[in-house]
């Protein structure tokens, strides 16, 4: 379709789109707070498989909320269904991680989508049932079992992003990061830690055999959920090659 | 000053007209006609050219929005410079964005159905009525005022790297929405 032609057609947009975006800004943003949640750690797993009446936001919702409207979808209609929804709560907050998608589930649900990322979709609500009224400092990270916490992360393995927003006084992410299924032939792990900085190793501990744990008596906030991935999806060579460029 | 004091002084044939539109909306009218040409001095030129234009066209006309009414006079204006600016630069915000767009929408054969300017237009519209509202914007802000990627991660709170990838898949959007529609092969 020629230059000119689609020069002209934007141009003559409707003019009202043109006003509405003249000072727009979008209504969620990214967190930057500085309160530090100190409390014991109590690592308690639940699996819930469905939300009460007046429950929490689903993964298509939060998407949607994002912007992701392609991800929406795919949950909507049924994507991620692997995954069962699972709650952690530690230092006073439980953390649900309601969906996860990968680059490849999306890929299949769409073949325009070919996109090397790894969405995770999740919740946190405080664990003695008070609303949040502003962000929590808790932040989301893959971790993969045989890679020190503190060095394979959200902030590493490149592509990170998060979209948050506060809900009936819950607080609602959307994590995007480098596609982790060519780990898949280790053990990934979702880390939901209180601290904007890297997991850190007085919080997560490479344990000898290479799995990844959670040190016993800290006092922040600290959760780890462990991703069920398909392992004919792993790729060594990306793998490596991703390593090579974080070390 | 309000807009609609503002056009009283267009229609009172006031001088004062152009200072007020000058002071509330130049920045930003020099802000879209640099994010087309690349240079401040073609932008401010520009943006003088379509302060003219409306004192011009108001009377008769009652534009609202003004502000949206203002900014297309200055993009329209801005557009015919860049395209007479034989010895300028060729890889202005506009011109990115509009590469961007020519090969998203690419036919990888005859086009199916022949298509004006204004038709496109309007499905374009129909097009962004369809998105959420966070991507209605950021196509415009994109494609409409030829935002840079690194000033579109800023306004969108997120990294550039992110923020392609958004624009990546909004395109593919419009080119399966065009193609539904016949436009495209």
């Amino acid at each position: 379709m020629k230059k000119n032609l689609i020069s002209d057609a934007i141009a003559d947009i409707n003019l009202a789109y043109v006003e509405q975006a003249s000072n727009y800004k979008p209504v969620a943003h990214k967190a930057r707070h500085t309160r530090v949640i100190a409390a014991v750690v109590t690592a308690v797993i639940l699996t819930v498989t469905a939300f009460a009446a007046g429950g929490l936001l689903t993964a298509s919702d939060i998407a949607n909320r994002a912007g992701e409207t392609t991800l929406a979808e795919y949950f909507e209609n049924g994507g991620g269904e692997a995954w069962s929804i699972e709650s952690q709560t530690s230092g006073g907050y439980t953390i649900t991680i309601l969906g996860i998608a990968s680059g490849d589930d999306l890929s299949t649900y769409d073949d325009e989508i070919g996109i090397d990322a790894t969405y995770i979709v999740g919740s946190i609500e405080r664990a003695d049932g008070e609303a949040i009224t502003d962000y929590t400092d808790i932040m989301v990270s893959p971790v993969i079992s045989g890679y020190e916490p503190w060095l394979v992360n959200i902030f590493t393995l490149g592509n990170g992003s998060r979209h948050k927003f506060i809900q009936d006084g819950v607080e609602y992410f959307l994590v995007e990061t480098t596609n982790v299924t060519i780990f898949a032939d280790h053990t990934v792990y979702i880390a939901a830690y209180s601290g904007y900085l890297a997991p850190a190793s007085d919080v997560y501990s490479l344990n000898d055999d290479g799995t990844i744990s959670i040190v016993e008596g800290g006092e922040v906030v600290a959760t780890l959920f462990e991703l069920p991935l398909d392992k004919s999806l792993a790729d060594p060579e990306a793998a490596e090659a991703l390593i090579a460029s974080i070390r | 000053m309000e807009d609609l004091e503002i056009i009283e002084l267009f229609f009172s044939r006031s001088e004062q007209a152009i200072s007020e539109t000058r002071e509330k909306y130049g920045p930003a009218c020099l802000a879209i006609s640099r994010n087309i040409l690349g240079n401040n001095l073609d932008a401010e030129e520009c943006v003088s050219d379509a302060f003219l234009a409306m004192w011009n066209n108001i009377p008769p006309e009652r534009p609202e929005p003004l502000r949206a009414y203002l900014f297309r006079i200055v993009r329209n204006i801005s557009i015919t410079k860049y395209h007479s600016n034989t010895a300028g630069k060729r890889n202005s915000f506009y011109d990115v964005a509009l590469d961007e767009l020519e090969d998203c929408l690419a036919g990888t054969g005859s086009v199916e159905q022949e298509i004006t300017a204004r038709e496109l237009s309007s499905l374009i519209d129909r097009f962004l009525a369809t998105l959420d509202e966070d991507s209605r914007m950021l196509f415009v802000r994109r494609y409409w005022y030829s935002d840079s990627v690194k000033d579109l991660a800023e306004r969108f709170g997120t990294n550039p790297n992110n923020l392609s990838v958004r624009l990546s898949r909004l395109r593919t959007k419009l080119r399966k929405f065009l193609q539904k529609e016949g436009y495209i092969v």
